[in-house]
This record gives C-alpha cells, structure tokens and sequence, in this order.
C-alpha cells in the first residue's frame, strides 16, 4: 500500500486533508452531539490504494471488525467508509442509548441496524460538511455494513464510484475518538483520480 | 496603518480562506502560524490585533495555545476557526468579549461578524470596512 500519491503537488496534497479535516470534523462533532461526550479528530492522511488494498484494510482482523460504506453520489462521486472495533462500537450504541442499546452478542439485527443508523450519521454529516464547503449538492446511498454476521458486506461493495475496474484511489484517512479514548474509529474517504481533479479545480475557484 | 491579524492553521487553504476574506476587508496580515507554538512565538514578537485560530493542530493544539495568548494578554482579539463545531470549544470563549468561535465551513459574513465582535468594529472610526 503505498502512502504518497506521486501526482499531487504539497498545495494539492493540504487542499484535501483540509477538505477531510472538515468533513472529519463535523462527523465527530454530531457524534458528540449524540452521545454527549467531547469528540475529537485527528490530522488527516492521504493514502493511495486500489480495492484490493482497502478490502484488505477494512479486513485486518486484529482491529477492524465493524465497517460501514456509503456512496456519494452528486457533484462529487466518492465512497466512504467508517471503521471501528466492534467493542468501540457497542460503546458508542450505548453513549447513545445506555439504557437500550442493542447488543451485539444478544440482538444481532437490531445491533446491525442501530450500526448502520450510527454510520449514517457519520458519514450525512461529513459529506454534508464537504459539500457545504465546497458548494456542491451530493445524494447519498448508503449502502452496507459489515460487522458481526456479514464479515465480507463492505468489500463486496467497494468500487462503485470507480471509473474502470482497477482504478486507484486516494484516501483521505481521519481518526475520531472521545477525549477520554473510551472509544475509536476512522473516517476514511475514498476518492478516484476523476473525483481528486473535481474538488481541486472547485478549491482554485473559490479562491479564485 | 491598518489592524493587523495573525493567522494560524495547520492547512494552507484554510489560511489562503481566511488571508482572502480578512485582507478585503481591509486588515493586513501581520503573520501565519501553521501550530500552536509558533503562534504563539509570533503572538509576542508582532502582537497583532487579532488572531485567528486553529484547533487541530500539531505539535499544539488551538486551544492550548488559545490559553497561552489569554495568560499573556487577557484583551486579546482571538477568534477560533474549527470543523470542530462542538459546545466545549464555544464554551472556551462564551464568557469573553475578545473571543469567539466559528465552525468550518465558514462564509466571509459569517468571519466579518465575528472579527467586527471581538474587535469592537461597531460604533468606531477605526473599522476599515466604513473607510
């Protein structure tokens, strides 16, 4: 996997980890909203990957095991994924519902269900951040969760704002937490080269 | 000479945003930071009369550095600019009339309004927008 994308210039490479500070930023902060804890984010990365690296990287078993994929539709076609540890998972459904919030072990359907609400959330909110900047209109889809139950759901998926099979993308990667670390996840944006291009020209025009 | 302002933001785009929509109405920048420490190394040596500022940073986060500018000089004009649009970041500057916060994304109204507040533009002859 590798970590520059040779074809970006430094002010490009900045242009889109603020694009994905923004989006990062808002999603952590309806998290917050939410469950009623300080949530933070970190400074974005850009990665390149094509699908087999990223079914590879939602698939690591030592960590990931819950993934929620979403399609941008729009202006600006992308995919999105919000990754997390099933146990960080069950403790962000709690923050959000202590008294009711589904078990993973105990209610597998109501426990994907309320994943797929969270991941929602996550994802409206960085998209609508994005947009609102950027002064596009984007639709959403949201398409799958893999977790407990539906191991390969989001791989499965992976691909389908890509151009030609084999395309590459560039990730632009977020890690959200509460400031106590009782929890963790990524935010990770998947561009295509198309996408890239689009969201620079529009940064040059707004700065015109 | 007009008022001066420092800006401090890890990410260049953010600070070509801001530069663009200060330097219209009529500041002149005095500075840019792209951390915590160095804003606040550029805070003593310009003393600029607003800063706008940050949150994620590296090395130091906006808010720490937020707290230094205060200890250093509590009449600062210090305006946060954070994707981080959460109630414990508005709460930092809720009581102080030389603070305020705006989320990212932000519109030059929504940047104006806030630098017309903590500069106390209203009422003066010194605001560059009415010259």
């Amino acid at each position: 996997m590798a970590s520059w994308n040779p074809e970006l210039s430094e002010e490009q490479t900045d242009s889109l980890k603020e694009v994905g500070n923004i989006g990062a930023g808002h999603a952590a902060s309806e998290l917050a909203e939410l469950i009623g804890r300080k949530c933070v984010v970190s400074i974005p990365e850009l990665v390149c990957m094509d699908a087999a690296g990223i079914a590879q990287f939602v698939r690591s078993p030592d960590a990931i095991v819950v993934a929620l994929h979403m399609n941008m539709l729009g202006d600006i076609p992308a995919e999105m994924l919000v990754l997390t540890r099933l146990a960080h998972a069950q403790r962000m459904l709690d923050y959000m519902s202590p008294t009711s919030a589904p078990n993973a072990q105990r209610n597998l359907e109501a426990f994907q269900l309320a994943l797929r609400q969270l991941g929602e959330v996550l994802t409206r909110s960085f998209a609508d951040a994005i947009s609102q900047f950027l002064g596009t209109s984007a639709r959403y889809a949201f398409a799958d969760a893999a977790g407990p139950g539906n191991p390969n759901g989001v791989t499965a998926l992976l691909g389908s704002s890509s151009d030609e099979a084999g395309d590459s993308y560039l990730a632009v990667k977020a890690d959200f937490f509460d400031v106590d670390k009782t929890f963790e996840g990524k935010l990770v944006y998947l561009l295509t080269a198309k996408a890239q291009k689009m969201i620079l020209e529009r940064i040059d025009e707004l700065l015109g | 000479m007009g008022q001066t302002v420092l800006i401090v933001d890890d990410s260049r785009l953010a600070r070509a945003t801001v530069r663009k929509y200060l330097v219209q109405a009529g500041l002149e920048v005095a500075g840019e930071a792209g951390n915590g420490r160095q804003a606040i190394e550029l805070f003593t040596q310009l003393s600029p009369d607003l800063v706008t500022l940050d949150i994620t940073m590296p090395e130091m986060d906006g808010l720490t550095a937020f707290r230094e500018i205060r200890k250093r000089a509590p009449d600062a004009a210090v305006i946060l600019v954070t994707s981080l649009d959460q109630k414990f970041i508005a709460q930092e500057v809720a009581n102080d009339p030389y603070g305020d916060f705006i989320p990212k994304p932000f519109s030059s109204i929504d940047l104006l309004r806030a630098v017309r507040r903590v500069l106390r533009w209203e009422g003066s002859t010194d605001n560059p927008m009415e010259a």
